[in-house]
């Protein structure tokens, strides 16, 4: 007998060791008993038949044979016609059939064997050796094909599992997605809501400022002719307080316009327009403070809503000569170039230079980091919303005493050039 | 300075009322300032005594938001009336709100006031719609 493989020994001891049955047919009890004999120390359990109607009654109960021994020559039905009528049972096709025939059964009888489906011959007399080889390869046979049934149902099983919690996780999956969907929807009704909310306070505040802002200037001129030191002071005081708070609903009214300004029209903005552009705008602020600006534009043009690009390079620009290093001319480099996918703005200065702490809140709203520089510290917020939802990015590189470079990497467009 | 036949003052907010009022007065800019807290009673005084101020009236100093009837409102009206070639109309306005902006372009509006209303964006503006 040969010897199994490894992991099919282990195979089998998962599943039940199957017992190996065989059908043994012939009309004659002697020539059953030698069989029986020959092959009972191999360890099979045997049932008998004395006729083809007798197989095909067991059959009918019994379908889990291994093998079927089968004499030809037997009364009312012989071995081929028995093996036909076993054969027409779909469930039975599985059982191979080992005829025993007398040795001098001719050709066209063995052809037919055959095509019923039967496997192999044993001729009379018979050899007990040879019997048991066959019987042998048949049975192995079955325990194979056992394994491999057994082996395809845990497959099976493990399958049906897996797509139990596949479909499992899909299911969540939808599910979440759905949650997140509504969570979503929740937070930009929410946004939309607070950028409203912005919008009618600062809008409502305009006017009362507005009106104080006249009364008081009414106030001081009527009074003027008597004014003292102290009270003139005070007047400037008002008036200062008046401007922080004018400023302030300013930028508050700028967040709330760059989120309606976000689908601004995109056109082919060429960056050197739009630096002189600026550069003009801010001509007292680089007389005053001397700034040297160096451009390098290896990207001459993109694709993007000109007033939102302007106003990324007005608050890059602008904070770089306003937190300039006293003890030094400012000097700033504006390039950009390709790099990634990305076309890249980079703005360096040497300027004041930013510690880590002060990087980390850079981009807060309302964050000012040097307190002896008029500004409302809403201008990086601004510019970092504007390039977000254009698909880019921003950062900061800095160091304290040296000079902060920006870098904008903007989403790479096809037309660009 | 010249100084105008009437001004009609047109702004719901009292105090800015009183103000720009008050800054007209003191200028000695009009001889008549005629006031109203919204674009419909703004109408209804146009209409009076058979629309006889309307034909005065050389500068319409017209706020934006107004409950009633607003500057806009106010302005598609107006410009339906015979006599609104006679007169100048500035809006005041809190913010240069771009839509506002914008939507003002589509009207005969000669020029834009900042609030709060000072002497000397008075005199500018009396200036530049009424000299010269």
């Amino acid at each position: 007998m040969e010897l199994m493989p490894d992991d099919t020994l282990n195979i089998t001891s998962l599943s039940v060791k199957p017992e190996i049955k065989i059908l043994l047919v012939d009309d004659r009890e002697d020539n059953l008993f030698s069989i029986e004999t020959v092959l009972e120390q191999d360890g099979y359990r045997f049932t008998r038949a004395n006729s083809g109607r007798q197989v095909l009654k067991i059959l009918l109960k019994e379908q889990d044979f291994s093998l079927i021994l089968m004499d030809v020559q037997m009364p009312d039905l012989n071995g081929f016609e028995t093996a036909s009528l076993i054969y027409e049972r779909e469930k039975l096709r599985h059982i191979p059939i080992i005829f025993i025939t007398a040795n001098n059964y001719n050709e066209d009888n063995v052809y037919r064997g055959y095509k019923t489906g039967a496997v192999d011959y044993i001729y009379k007399p018979l050899n007990p050796e040879l019997l048991k080889a066959k019987v042998s390869v048949f049975t192995e046979l079955y325990k194979k094909n056992h394994q491999l049934l057994a082996q395809e149902q845990k497959l099976k099983a493990i399958n049906n599992e897996l797509e139990e919690r596949v479909k499992q996780r899909t299911e969540e999956l939808v599910k979440k997605n759905v949650e997140l969907e509504g969570k979503n929807q929740e937070l930009k009704k929410t946004n939309t809501d607070l950028d409203n909310f912005v919008y009618t306070a600062s809008h409502d505040l305009k006017g009362p400022i507005a009106n104080l802002e006249g009364l008081i200037s009414i106030l001081h001129n009527k009074i003027e002719p008597n004014i003292d030191k102290q009270e003139a002071k005070l007047f400037e005081l008002i008036q200062v307080s008046i401007s922080k708070f004018n400023n302030t609903i300013k930028d508050l009214t700028e967040i709330t316009k760059v989120q309606k300004d976000l689908e601004a029209e995109v056109e082919a903005v060429s960056f050197q327009e739009i630096i002189d552009d600026i550069k003009s705008d801010i001509q007292q602020l680089v007389s005053v403070s001397q700034v040297v600006i160096h451009e390098d534009f290896q990207v001459s043009e993109m694709e993007y809503a000109k007033k939102n690009l302007r106003s990324i390079l007005y608050n890059l620009l602008t904070n770089g000569i306003k937190y300039r290093a006293s003890e030094r001319i400012p000097e700033i480099k504006i390039c950009t170039y390709l790099e990634d996918g990305f076309t890249v703005l980079s703005v360096q200065d040497n300027g004041l230079g930013l510690s880590p702490t002060q990087q980390s809140k850079l981009f807060n709203m309302f964050k000012r980091l040097h307190t002896h520089v008029e500004g409302s510290g809403i201008g990086l917020y601004i510019i970092k919303r504007i390039i977000e939802n254009g698909g880019g990015k921003i950062g900061v590189e800095s160091e304290l005493g040296k000079g902060t470079t920006f870098k904008v990497f903007f989403k790479h467009q096809l037309s660009e050039i | 300075m010249k100084k105008l036949n009437s001004v009609l003052l047109i702004d719901d907010d009292p105090t800015s009322c009183f103000l720009t009022r008050y800054i007209i007065e003191e200028m000695n800019v009009a001889n008549q300032i005629y006031t109203a807290q919204s674009g419909r009673e703004a109408l209804d005084l146009l209409h009076a005594n058979q629309g006889e101020p309307a034909y005065t009236i050389e500068l319409i100093l017209l706020d934006i938001n107004m409950p009633d009837m607003d500057g806009f409102e106010f302005l598609e009206a107006f410009e339906t009336l015979p006599y609104y070639l006679n007169s100048s109309v500035v809006m005041l306005t809190t913010s240069s709100n771009h839509r506002d902006l914008d939507k003002a372009k589509t009207f005969r509006v000669a020029d834009y006031l900042n609030k709060p209303i000072t002497e000397e964006k008075l005199i500018d503006i009396v200036n530049k719609l009424f000299v010269g």
